[in-house]
């Protein structure tokens, strides 16, 4: 299937892996370089299963990353996630606490949101926090919830001196950002009637989930990478294949711009589509997206919402990392790309929670995720149901990266295998 | 480009030239900013496609309004409302003289302007009076946003290389990465002070180091007592023990008390102390302010 060829076309990589070296050949000798990237969809199955095994070697050898050179020299202050994160080391690298002191940007952004509430402070802040909703810390949500029928902890009562979190922004800029993605939705099945194929939208993101770890890009890159893609597609039927790896690349080329410190150069772009694209296209196709989109691309992004909601259930890293796999997971698969950024963002935690300790959707959680247990359980379902299929689908480069032990290897845990998440997915077909 | 007839250059921006042109269409007077797109660059610069994604959004009477962005093979234009001059230019004809409602007229727009972009998770990271607009009716906008950018919470590192050096804070002035709205509150105070001297600049600098002995000369050097963390920041190093010698009322002498709480609180070494936009309009300093303003 073509996610491998794509992944592959990267010669410099390939030579160097033993394992790889046979398919490569192959490959070479296969499709033309342009075609590669989308044109043999429907006939390599058997070696896509290899491929993704290959692909995690890949990723932790050093010469996945060598052509990419020159670029570094750009990246080197930028705030690349740290890669320390083991398990045990979760508490130390506490942004709360690093904030005031540190900043030199080495702590792994997304954790952040958990960091946030030392386990230890947990039981005697609950009582103390708890307010009416009609309180004025959490009034921009109260349209959505009866203020009587909720109790609720202001999660930001205790933010006042930390000034990474906001606090007297942070639900202004969440109800700005609810406002947002109602703005921007994709519709549900986008793809009928359009050239390109939900097959061949899940092998692109697949492959840029690939190029997005490859250039050590910001987590929201890729989010607002697939954000961009799947908008600009929805708008454009006529999109032939030989064109939507050009969309795909010039999608993330756009997403570093608006997202990252230092972007990645054009060449990179060229370079990871093994030239199947000239700059001047990745160039004219740069200004079409924008101006289909007509320069919408602030989008609010799942991760967004995830933080939030990370930090009204007071989760710890481990929970927040398979929260965020979940998401990830969903990224590639064309029939969850309708969903909302902030269902996604809650449904995620919400399956984590049923997952890891079997927890309820508290009453603050509803608040502030804007969704009640009811409302997220079909999406639960079908987000259960995408995990059970990742493990037997073709397309493994987010199975693969959670597979890092920077990801706490989460994608090995038992739990998204065992019981629970397999009675969720039998229920997803009462919601369809 | 048919439709907009140049009529003339009225300046540089962060990014590429802009022009004053008439509609042809409507007889609107427009200001047409043009960013080059050559064919060995990167496409579309990263600040002119900042600026254009973060105006599509703000729509608000205290930020300029980008009308239109035209397309051409080596060319981008974005049209935007045209203001008659900026805060500098209008300073240039004040000769040190400003009624003290306008300051307090221009200062509350500044802050309402600033309120509008922080509510909506937007750093201006350039505030200075040439980014300022004033119109003939005494309206003020925000433009330039060339160097802002949105952020995610928890806010996550961003580039130190921001804000034009005699408006920024002294923990950008010190390296920090990691910085929040009250990034622009520094400028919006040291742009207050500027405003209430009719034009003086507050703390002209020469470079960085220049710049924070002229700041703890003016505010009394931060300690670890005062300002924690300050000296785990990036580029920190020790400066003179400076007293505080100056005060405010001899540095803003046409500024009443009220005025000058507002600006004490806004010029704050410790940016976790710094007062927010929200704060600073409902501060009684502008009890007073017509309500054709506030309105």
């Amino acid at each position: 299937m073509a996610s491998r060829s794509i992944s592959f076309r990267n010669q410099n990589v390939s030579r160097n892996e033993n394992v790889a070296v046979k398919k490569v050949a192959k490959l070479v000798s296969g499709p033309t370089v342009k075609r590669a990237a989308l044109g043999d969809i429907a006939n390599k199955a058997a070696v896509v299963q290899r491929s993704a095994t290959d692909a995690s070697k890949l990723k932790q050898n050093d010469t996945f990353k060598k052509p990419l050179q020159p670029r570094n020299k750009n990246i080197k202050n930028e705030n690349v996630p740290s890669k320390i994160v083991p398990s045990a080391k979760l508490e130390a690298v506490d942004e709360c606490s690093m904030v005031s002191v540190d900043t030199s940007c080495s702590v792994p952004q997304d954790m952040s949101v958990v960091e946030h509430e030392p386990v230890k402070e947990s039981s005697s802040k609950d009582t103390s926090n708890v307010q009416p909703l009609s309180d004025n810390c959490v009034q921009d949500l109260s349209e959505a919830f009866s203020a009587k029928c909720l109790t609720v902890t202001d999660i930001d009562a205790d933010d006042k001196d930390n000034p990474q979190l906001v606090s007297e922004y942070v639900n202004e800029i969440y109800a700005y950002m609810r406002s947002l993605e109602i703005k921007n939705c994709v519709r549900r099945r986008y793809l009928d009637g359009h050239t390109v194929t939900p097959r061949m939208r899940t092998i692109l993101v697949d492959w840029l989930v690939q190029v997005h770890m490859r250039f050590n890009l910001m987590q929201e890159t890729l989010y607002l990478t697939m954000a961009i893609l799947d908008r600009y597609l929805q708008l454009m039927p006529d999109t032939p294949k030989e064109e939507l790896q050009l969309v795909g690349v010039t999608s993330m080329f756009i997403a570093s711009k608006y997202e990252e410190m230092y972007c990645s150069e054009i060449n990179d772009f060229v370079f990871i589509s093994d030239k199947a694209y000239t700059r001047q296209q990745i160039r004219k196709m740069e200004i079409q997206i924008l101006k289909k989109l007509d320069y919408n691309v602030s989008m609010p992004l799942p991760l967004h919402f995830l933080r939030r909601n990370s930090k009204a259930a007071k989760v710890d890293g481990t929970q927040h990392t398979l929260a965020k796999y979940l998401i990830e997971l969903c990224l590639t698969e064309y029939n969850m790309c309708h969903f909302k950024a902030s269902q996604l963002g809650a449904a995620a935690l919400f399956l984590t929670l049923k997952l890891t300790c079997d927890d309820q959707w508290s009453d603050t959680l509803t608040y502030y995720s804007g969704y009640s247990d009811a409302e997220l359980m079909p999406v639960v379902c079908k987000m259960a149901q995408v995990v059970l299929r990742s493990y037997k689908a073709s397309h493994q480069a987010t199975v693969q990266k959670y597979r890092s032990s920077k990801n706490l290897k989460i994608s090995e845990c038992p739990e998204l295998t065992g019981p629970v998440i397999r009675s969720l997915a039998v229920k997803a077909a009462t919601y369809s | 480009m048919q439709r907009y007839e140049k009529l003339e250059k009225i300046g540089e921006g962060t990014y590429g030239t802009v022009f004053k042109a008439k509609d042809r269409d409507t007889q609107a007077i427009v200001a047409l900013k043009r960013v080059r797109l050559d064919d060995d660059d990167e496409g579309v610069p990263s600040s002119a496609l900042r600026e254009i994604c973060l105006l599509k959004e703000l729509h608000h009477k205290n930020i300029v309004r980008l009308i239109d962005v035209l397309h051409s093979d080596r060319k981008l234009t974005l049209v935007f409302e045209h203001c008659d001059q900026d805060l500098k230019k209008y300073f240039d004809c004040l000769n040190g003289e400003i009624d003290p409602d306008v300051v307090k007229s221009f200062m509350f727009q500044l802050l309402r302007g600033l309120d509008f972009c922080h509510n909506k998770n937007i750093l201006h990271r350039d505030l200075k009076p040439q980014n300022l607009l004033i119109n003939k009716n005494g309206e003020l906008k925000l433009a330039d946003f060339g160097l802002a950018r949105a952020f995610g919470i928890p806010v996550r590192c961003y580039s130190a290389e921001v804000v034009t050096l005699w408006y920024r804070p002294p923990d950008v002035l010190f390296g920090a990465k990691l910085y929040n709205t009250s990034i622009d509150m520094w400028s919006a105070g040291c742009i207050f002070a500027e405003l209430a001297n009719a034009g003086r600049p507050l703390l002209p600098g020469g470079d960085v180091d220049d710049q924070l002995k002229r700041i703890f000369k003016l505010l009394g050097t931060p300690t670890e007592e005062t300002w924690p963390g300050m000296s785990s920041l990036p580029d920190y190093r020790p400066l003179p023990h400076y007293p505080v010698t100056i005060s405010l009322s001899q540095l803003c002498p046409k500024l009443n008390a009220k005025g000058r709480d507002v600006l004490q609180r806004l010029l704050v070494c410790n940016p976790m102390q710094r007062m927010n936009a929200a704060d600073a309009m409902n501060h009684p300093y502008f009890d007073d302010l017509p309500s054709c303003v506030r309105s």
